[in-house]
């Protein structure tokens, strides 16, 4: 067998979900190709790289999703993580990208039970402080640049905002779990749904931060990053909130850059 | 002085729950080993941090994602990536694994061993040619821990790591640990691993802790390193020479204090062996 013929056999061999038995399929091209000794068989010793590839990649969910695990238990998670991982099998070079595609794995997952509500928000919850952690920096605007601007400028300016910036818009409010997760506490599984916006963000202590948000405070976010300006994107509804928001939103360093268009 | 490069004397890995002793009291340290995939972000805590230690500590780069003996092209976004680490640590070397890591477009995360063949170590020595010229930069590497060996194989392990390492020109990673674990699960003599190597193209030492689970022993770093290992290393430096050594603790990780401690139990051997030479 020529290597490239090797690895790819093996390579499958690791991946099947079941443990290796004598009776398999490919039992006799294990015997074929790797050596065994005097304390293990050839099928046991592949078996010990099988096991360590559910062991790593299962862990490494684990560690990632720790309120997803939490919502459906230590049985019901692990399921899902190895449903996954024969779904989308890992394909980048780094451990830190196992879940990538967990949040649209969960949307058709069927292993959810009463918990596939809460549990799809918590995936896309959860794979937002994976990608927020370290993303690219960006430099927040100084309070130069927003004095610099004229008042007269104000409607006609567009903002940039952080790359990682993100907004969810979610059907359960998943971020109590993580909250009391973080408390050491055993928040209720039982979640209601309720209609919750989540601004996600990578705060200056380098940690990622999230707060709940009003739908017009995310409806206007999104308005303003399709690339309105502050003019078009305002309704005379959310006029009065505005000042308040900016402030919060330079605070948290959400805005990279002013563009008056005018 | 292997290779003409630095000996950096004895280190340990750059892992979390150190930070805040590492970064905040600035302990003595020789030098500190990163995982370089760990480190091959865009931004954030990751960077900073690397940063802070980079203020106060001499930094060396260890993979475990090159998948240098896979047969898939060899991946210039990783490589590229990986490079620019490299401009951002200084590291005087690279390192990572003689193994393969991924195929059929899947990684498995995981240090594949390579049946010992003149095929296998063509392939691997073709690829550590372009990888040096690409990261402009000595690359060493590691002979790995394993579980399993191949029909295949027509040549022992350390034959097959110096025939590669002689035929690229690269350097050699010896972890003493992996050397004494494959030793255990395939039966061989440890020294004899030792004893035939181009030893003058070691540049760095691993050692770890392990666990033997009786009828193999598995590479978990997760422990002291056992006297018979200690023993192993002492037997190789007299071959090597000063070489820069590594202290590898990734599981169930004790204080610095705890792991230092055995890097500096690897400078007092390092000392008597090269005085008594």
């Amino acid at each position: 067998m020529r290597l490239e013929q090797l690895q790819h056999f093996l390579a499958d061999a690791f991946r099947r979900s079941e443990a290796l038995s004598d009776d398999d399929d490919i039992a006799g091209e294990i015997r074929a190709v790797v050596a065994g000794n005097d304390r293990l068989t050839p099928r046991q010793q592949a078996e010990i790289y099988r096991e360590q590839f559910w062991l790593r990649h299962i862990d490494a969910l684990r560690e990632d999703y720790p309120a997803l695990r939490y919502l459906l238990g230590d049985e019901a998670f692990e399921q899902l993580a190895r449903d996954y991982l024969t779904a989308c099998p890992p394909d980048s070079f780094t451990l830190r990208d196992v879940g990538d595609r967990i949040a649209t794995f969960a949307d058709s997952y069927a292993g959810f039970g009463d918990h596939a509500g809460p549990a799809r928000d918590l995936a896309r919850f959860e794979l937002a402080f994976v990608a927020i952690f370290d993303g690219a920096d960006a430099e927040p605007i100084s309070l130069e640049q927003v004095q610099a601007i004229a008042p007269e400028a104000w409607p006609s300016t567009v903002l940039s905002f952080h790359p990682l910036l993100t907004v969810l818009e979610l059907s359960y409010p998943v971020h109590r779990i993580r909250i009391g997760l973080k408390d050491e506490q055993q928040p209720s599984r039982q979640l209601q749904p309720e209609p919750t916006f989540v601004a996600m963000w990578r705060g200056d202590d380098l940690k990622v931060h999230y707060r709940t948000i009003s739908q017009d405070e995310a409806e206007l976010l999104a308005c303003l990053r399709d690339g309105a300006s502050l003019g078009d994107a305002l309704t005379e509804d959310v006029a009065d909130e505005l000042q308040g928001w900016f402030k919060g939103w330079a605070m948290r360093g959400w805005i990279v850059d002013l563009s008056p268009t005018a | 002085m292997p290779l003409g490069l630095p000996d950096l004397g004895c280190g340990i890995g750059f892992r979390i729950p150190h930070y805040p002793v590492i970064l905040d009291s600035v302990p003595p340290c020789d030098f500190f080993e990163i995982i370089s995939e760990n480190f091959m972000v865009e931004g954030g805590l990751p960077l900073r941090n690397l940063e802070r230690a980079l203020e106060r500590y001499p930094m060396v780069q260890h993979g475990v994602s090159l998948g240098i003996g896979a047969t898939t092209p060899l991946d210039f976004d990783y490589l590229a990536r990986l490079k620019a680490l490299t401009k951002i640590t200084n590291t005087p070397w690279v390192t990572d694994h003689l193994c393969w890591t991924r195929a059929k477009g899947h990684d498995l995360h995981d240090l594949l061993p390579l049946p010992y063949t003149e095929e296998a170590a063509k392939h691997v020595a073709e690829r550590v040619r372009v990888v040096q010229d690409y990261l402009e930069l000595p690359l060493g590497l590691e002979n790995t821990s394993s579980y399993m060996t191949y029909t295949a194989s027509t040549m022992s392990e350390w034959a097959f790591l110096s025939a590669i390492a002689d035929e690229a020109d690269c350097g050699i990673l010896l972890d003493v640990n992996n050397v004494y674990v494959s030793a255990y699960n395939h039966g061989f003599d440890a020294r004899t691993f030792i004893d035939n190597l181009p030893h003058h193209r070691v540049l760095q030492f691993h050692l770890a802790g392990h666990t033997n689970k009786g009828a193999y022993i598995l590479d978990t770093h997760s422990d002291f390193v056992i006297d018979e290992v200690w023993a192993l290393y002492r037997h190789a430096l007299e071959h090597t020479g000063s070489v820069s050594t590594l202290i590898e603790w990734d599981d169930e990780i004790p204080t610095f204090e705890v792991v230092h401690g055995e890097a500096q139990k690897a400078a007092a051997i390092r000392a008597e062996v090269i005085d008594a030479a």
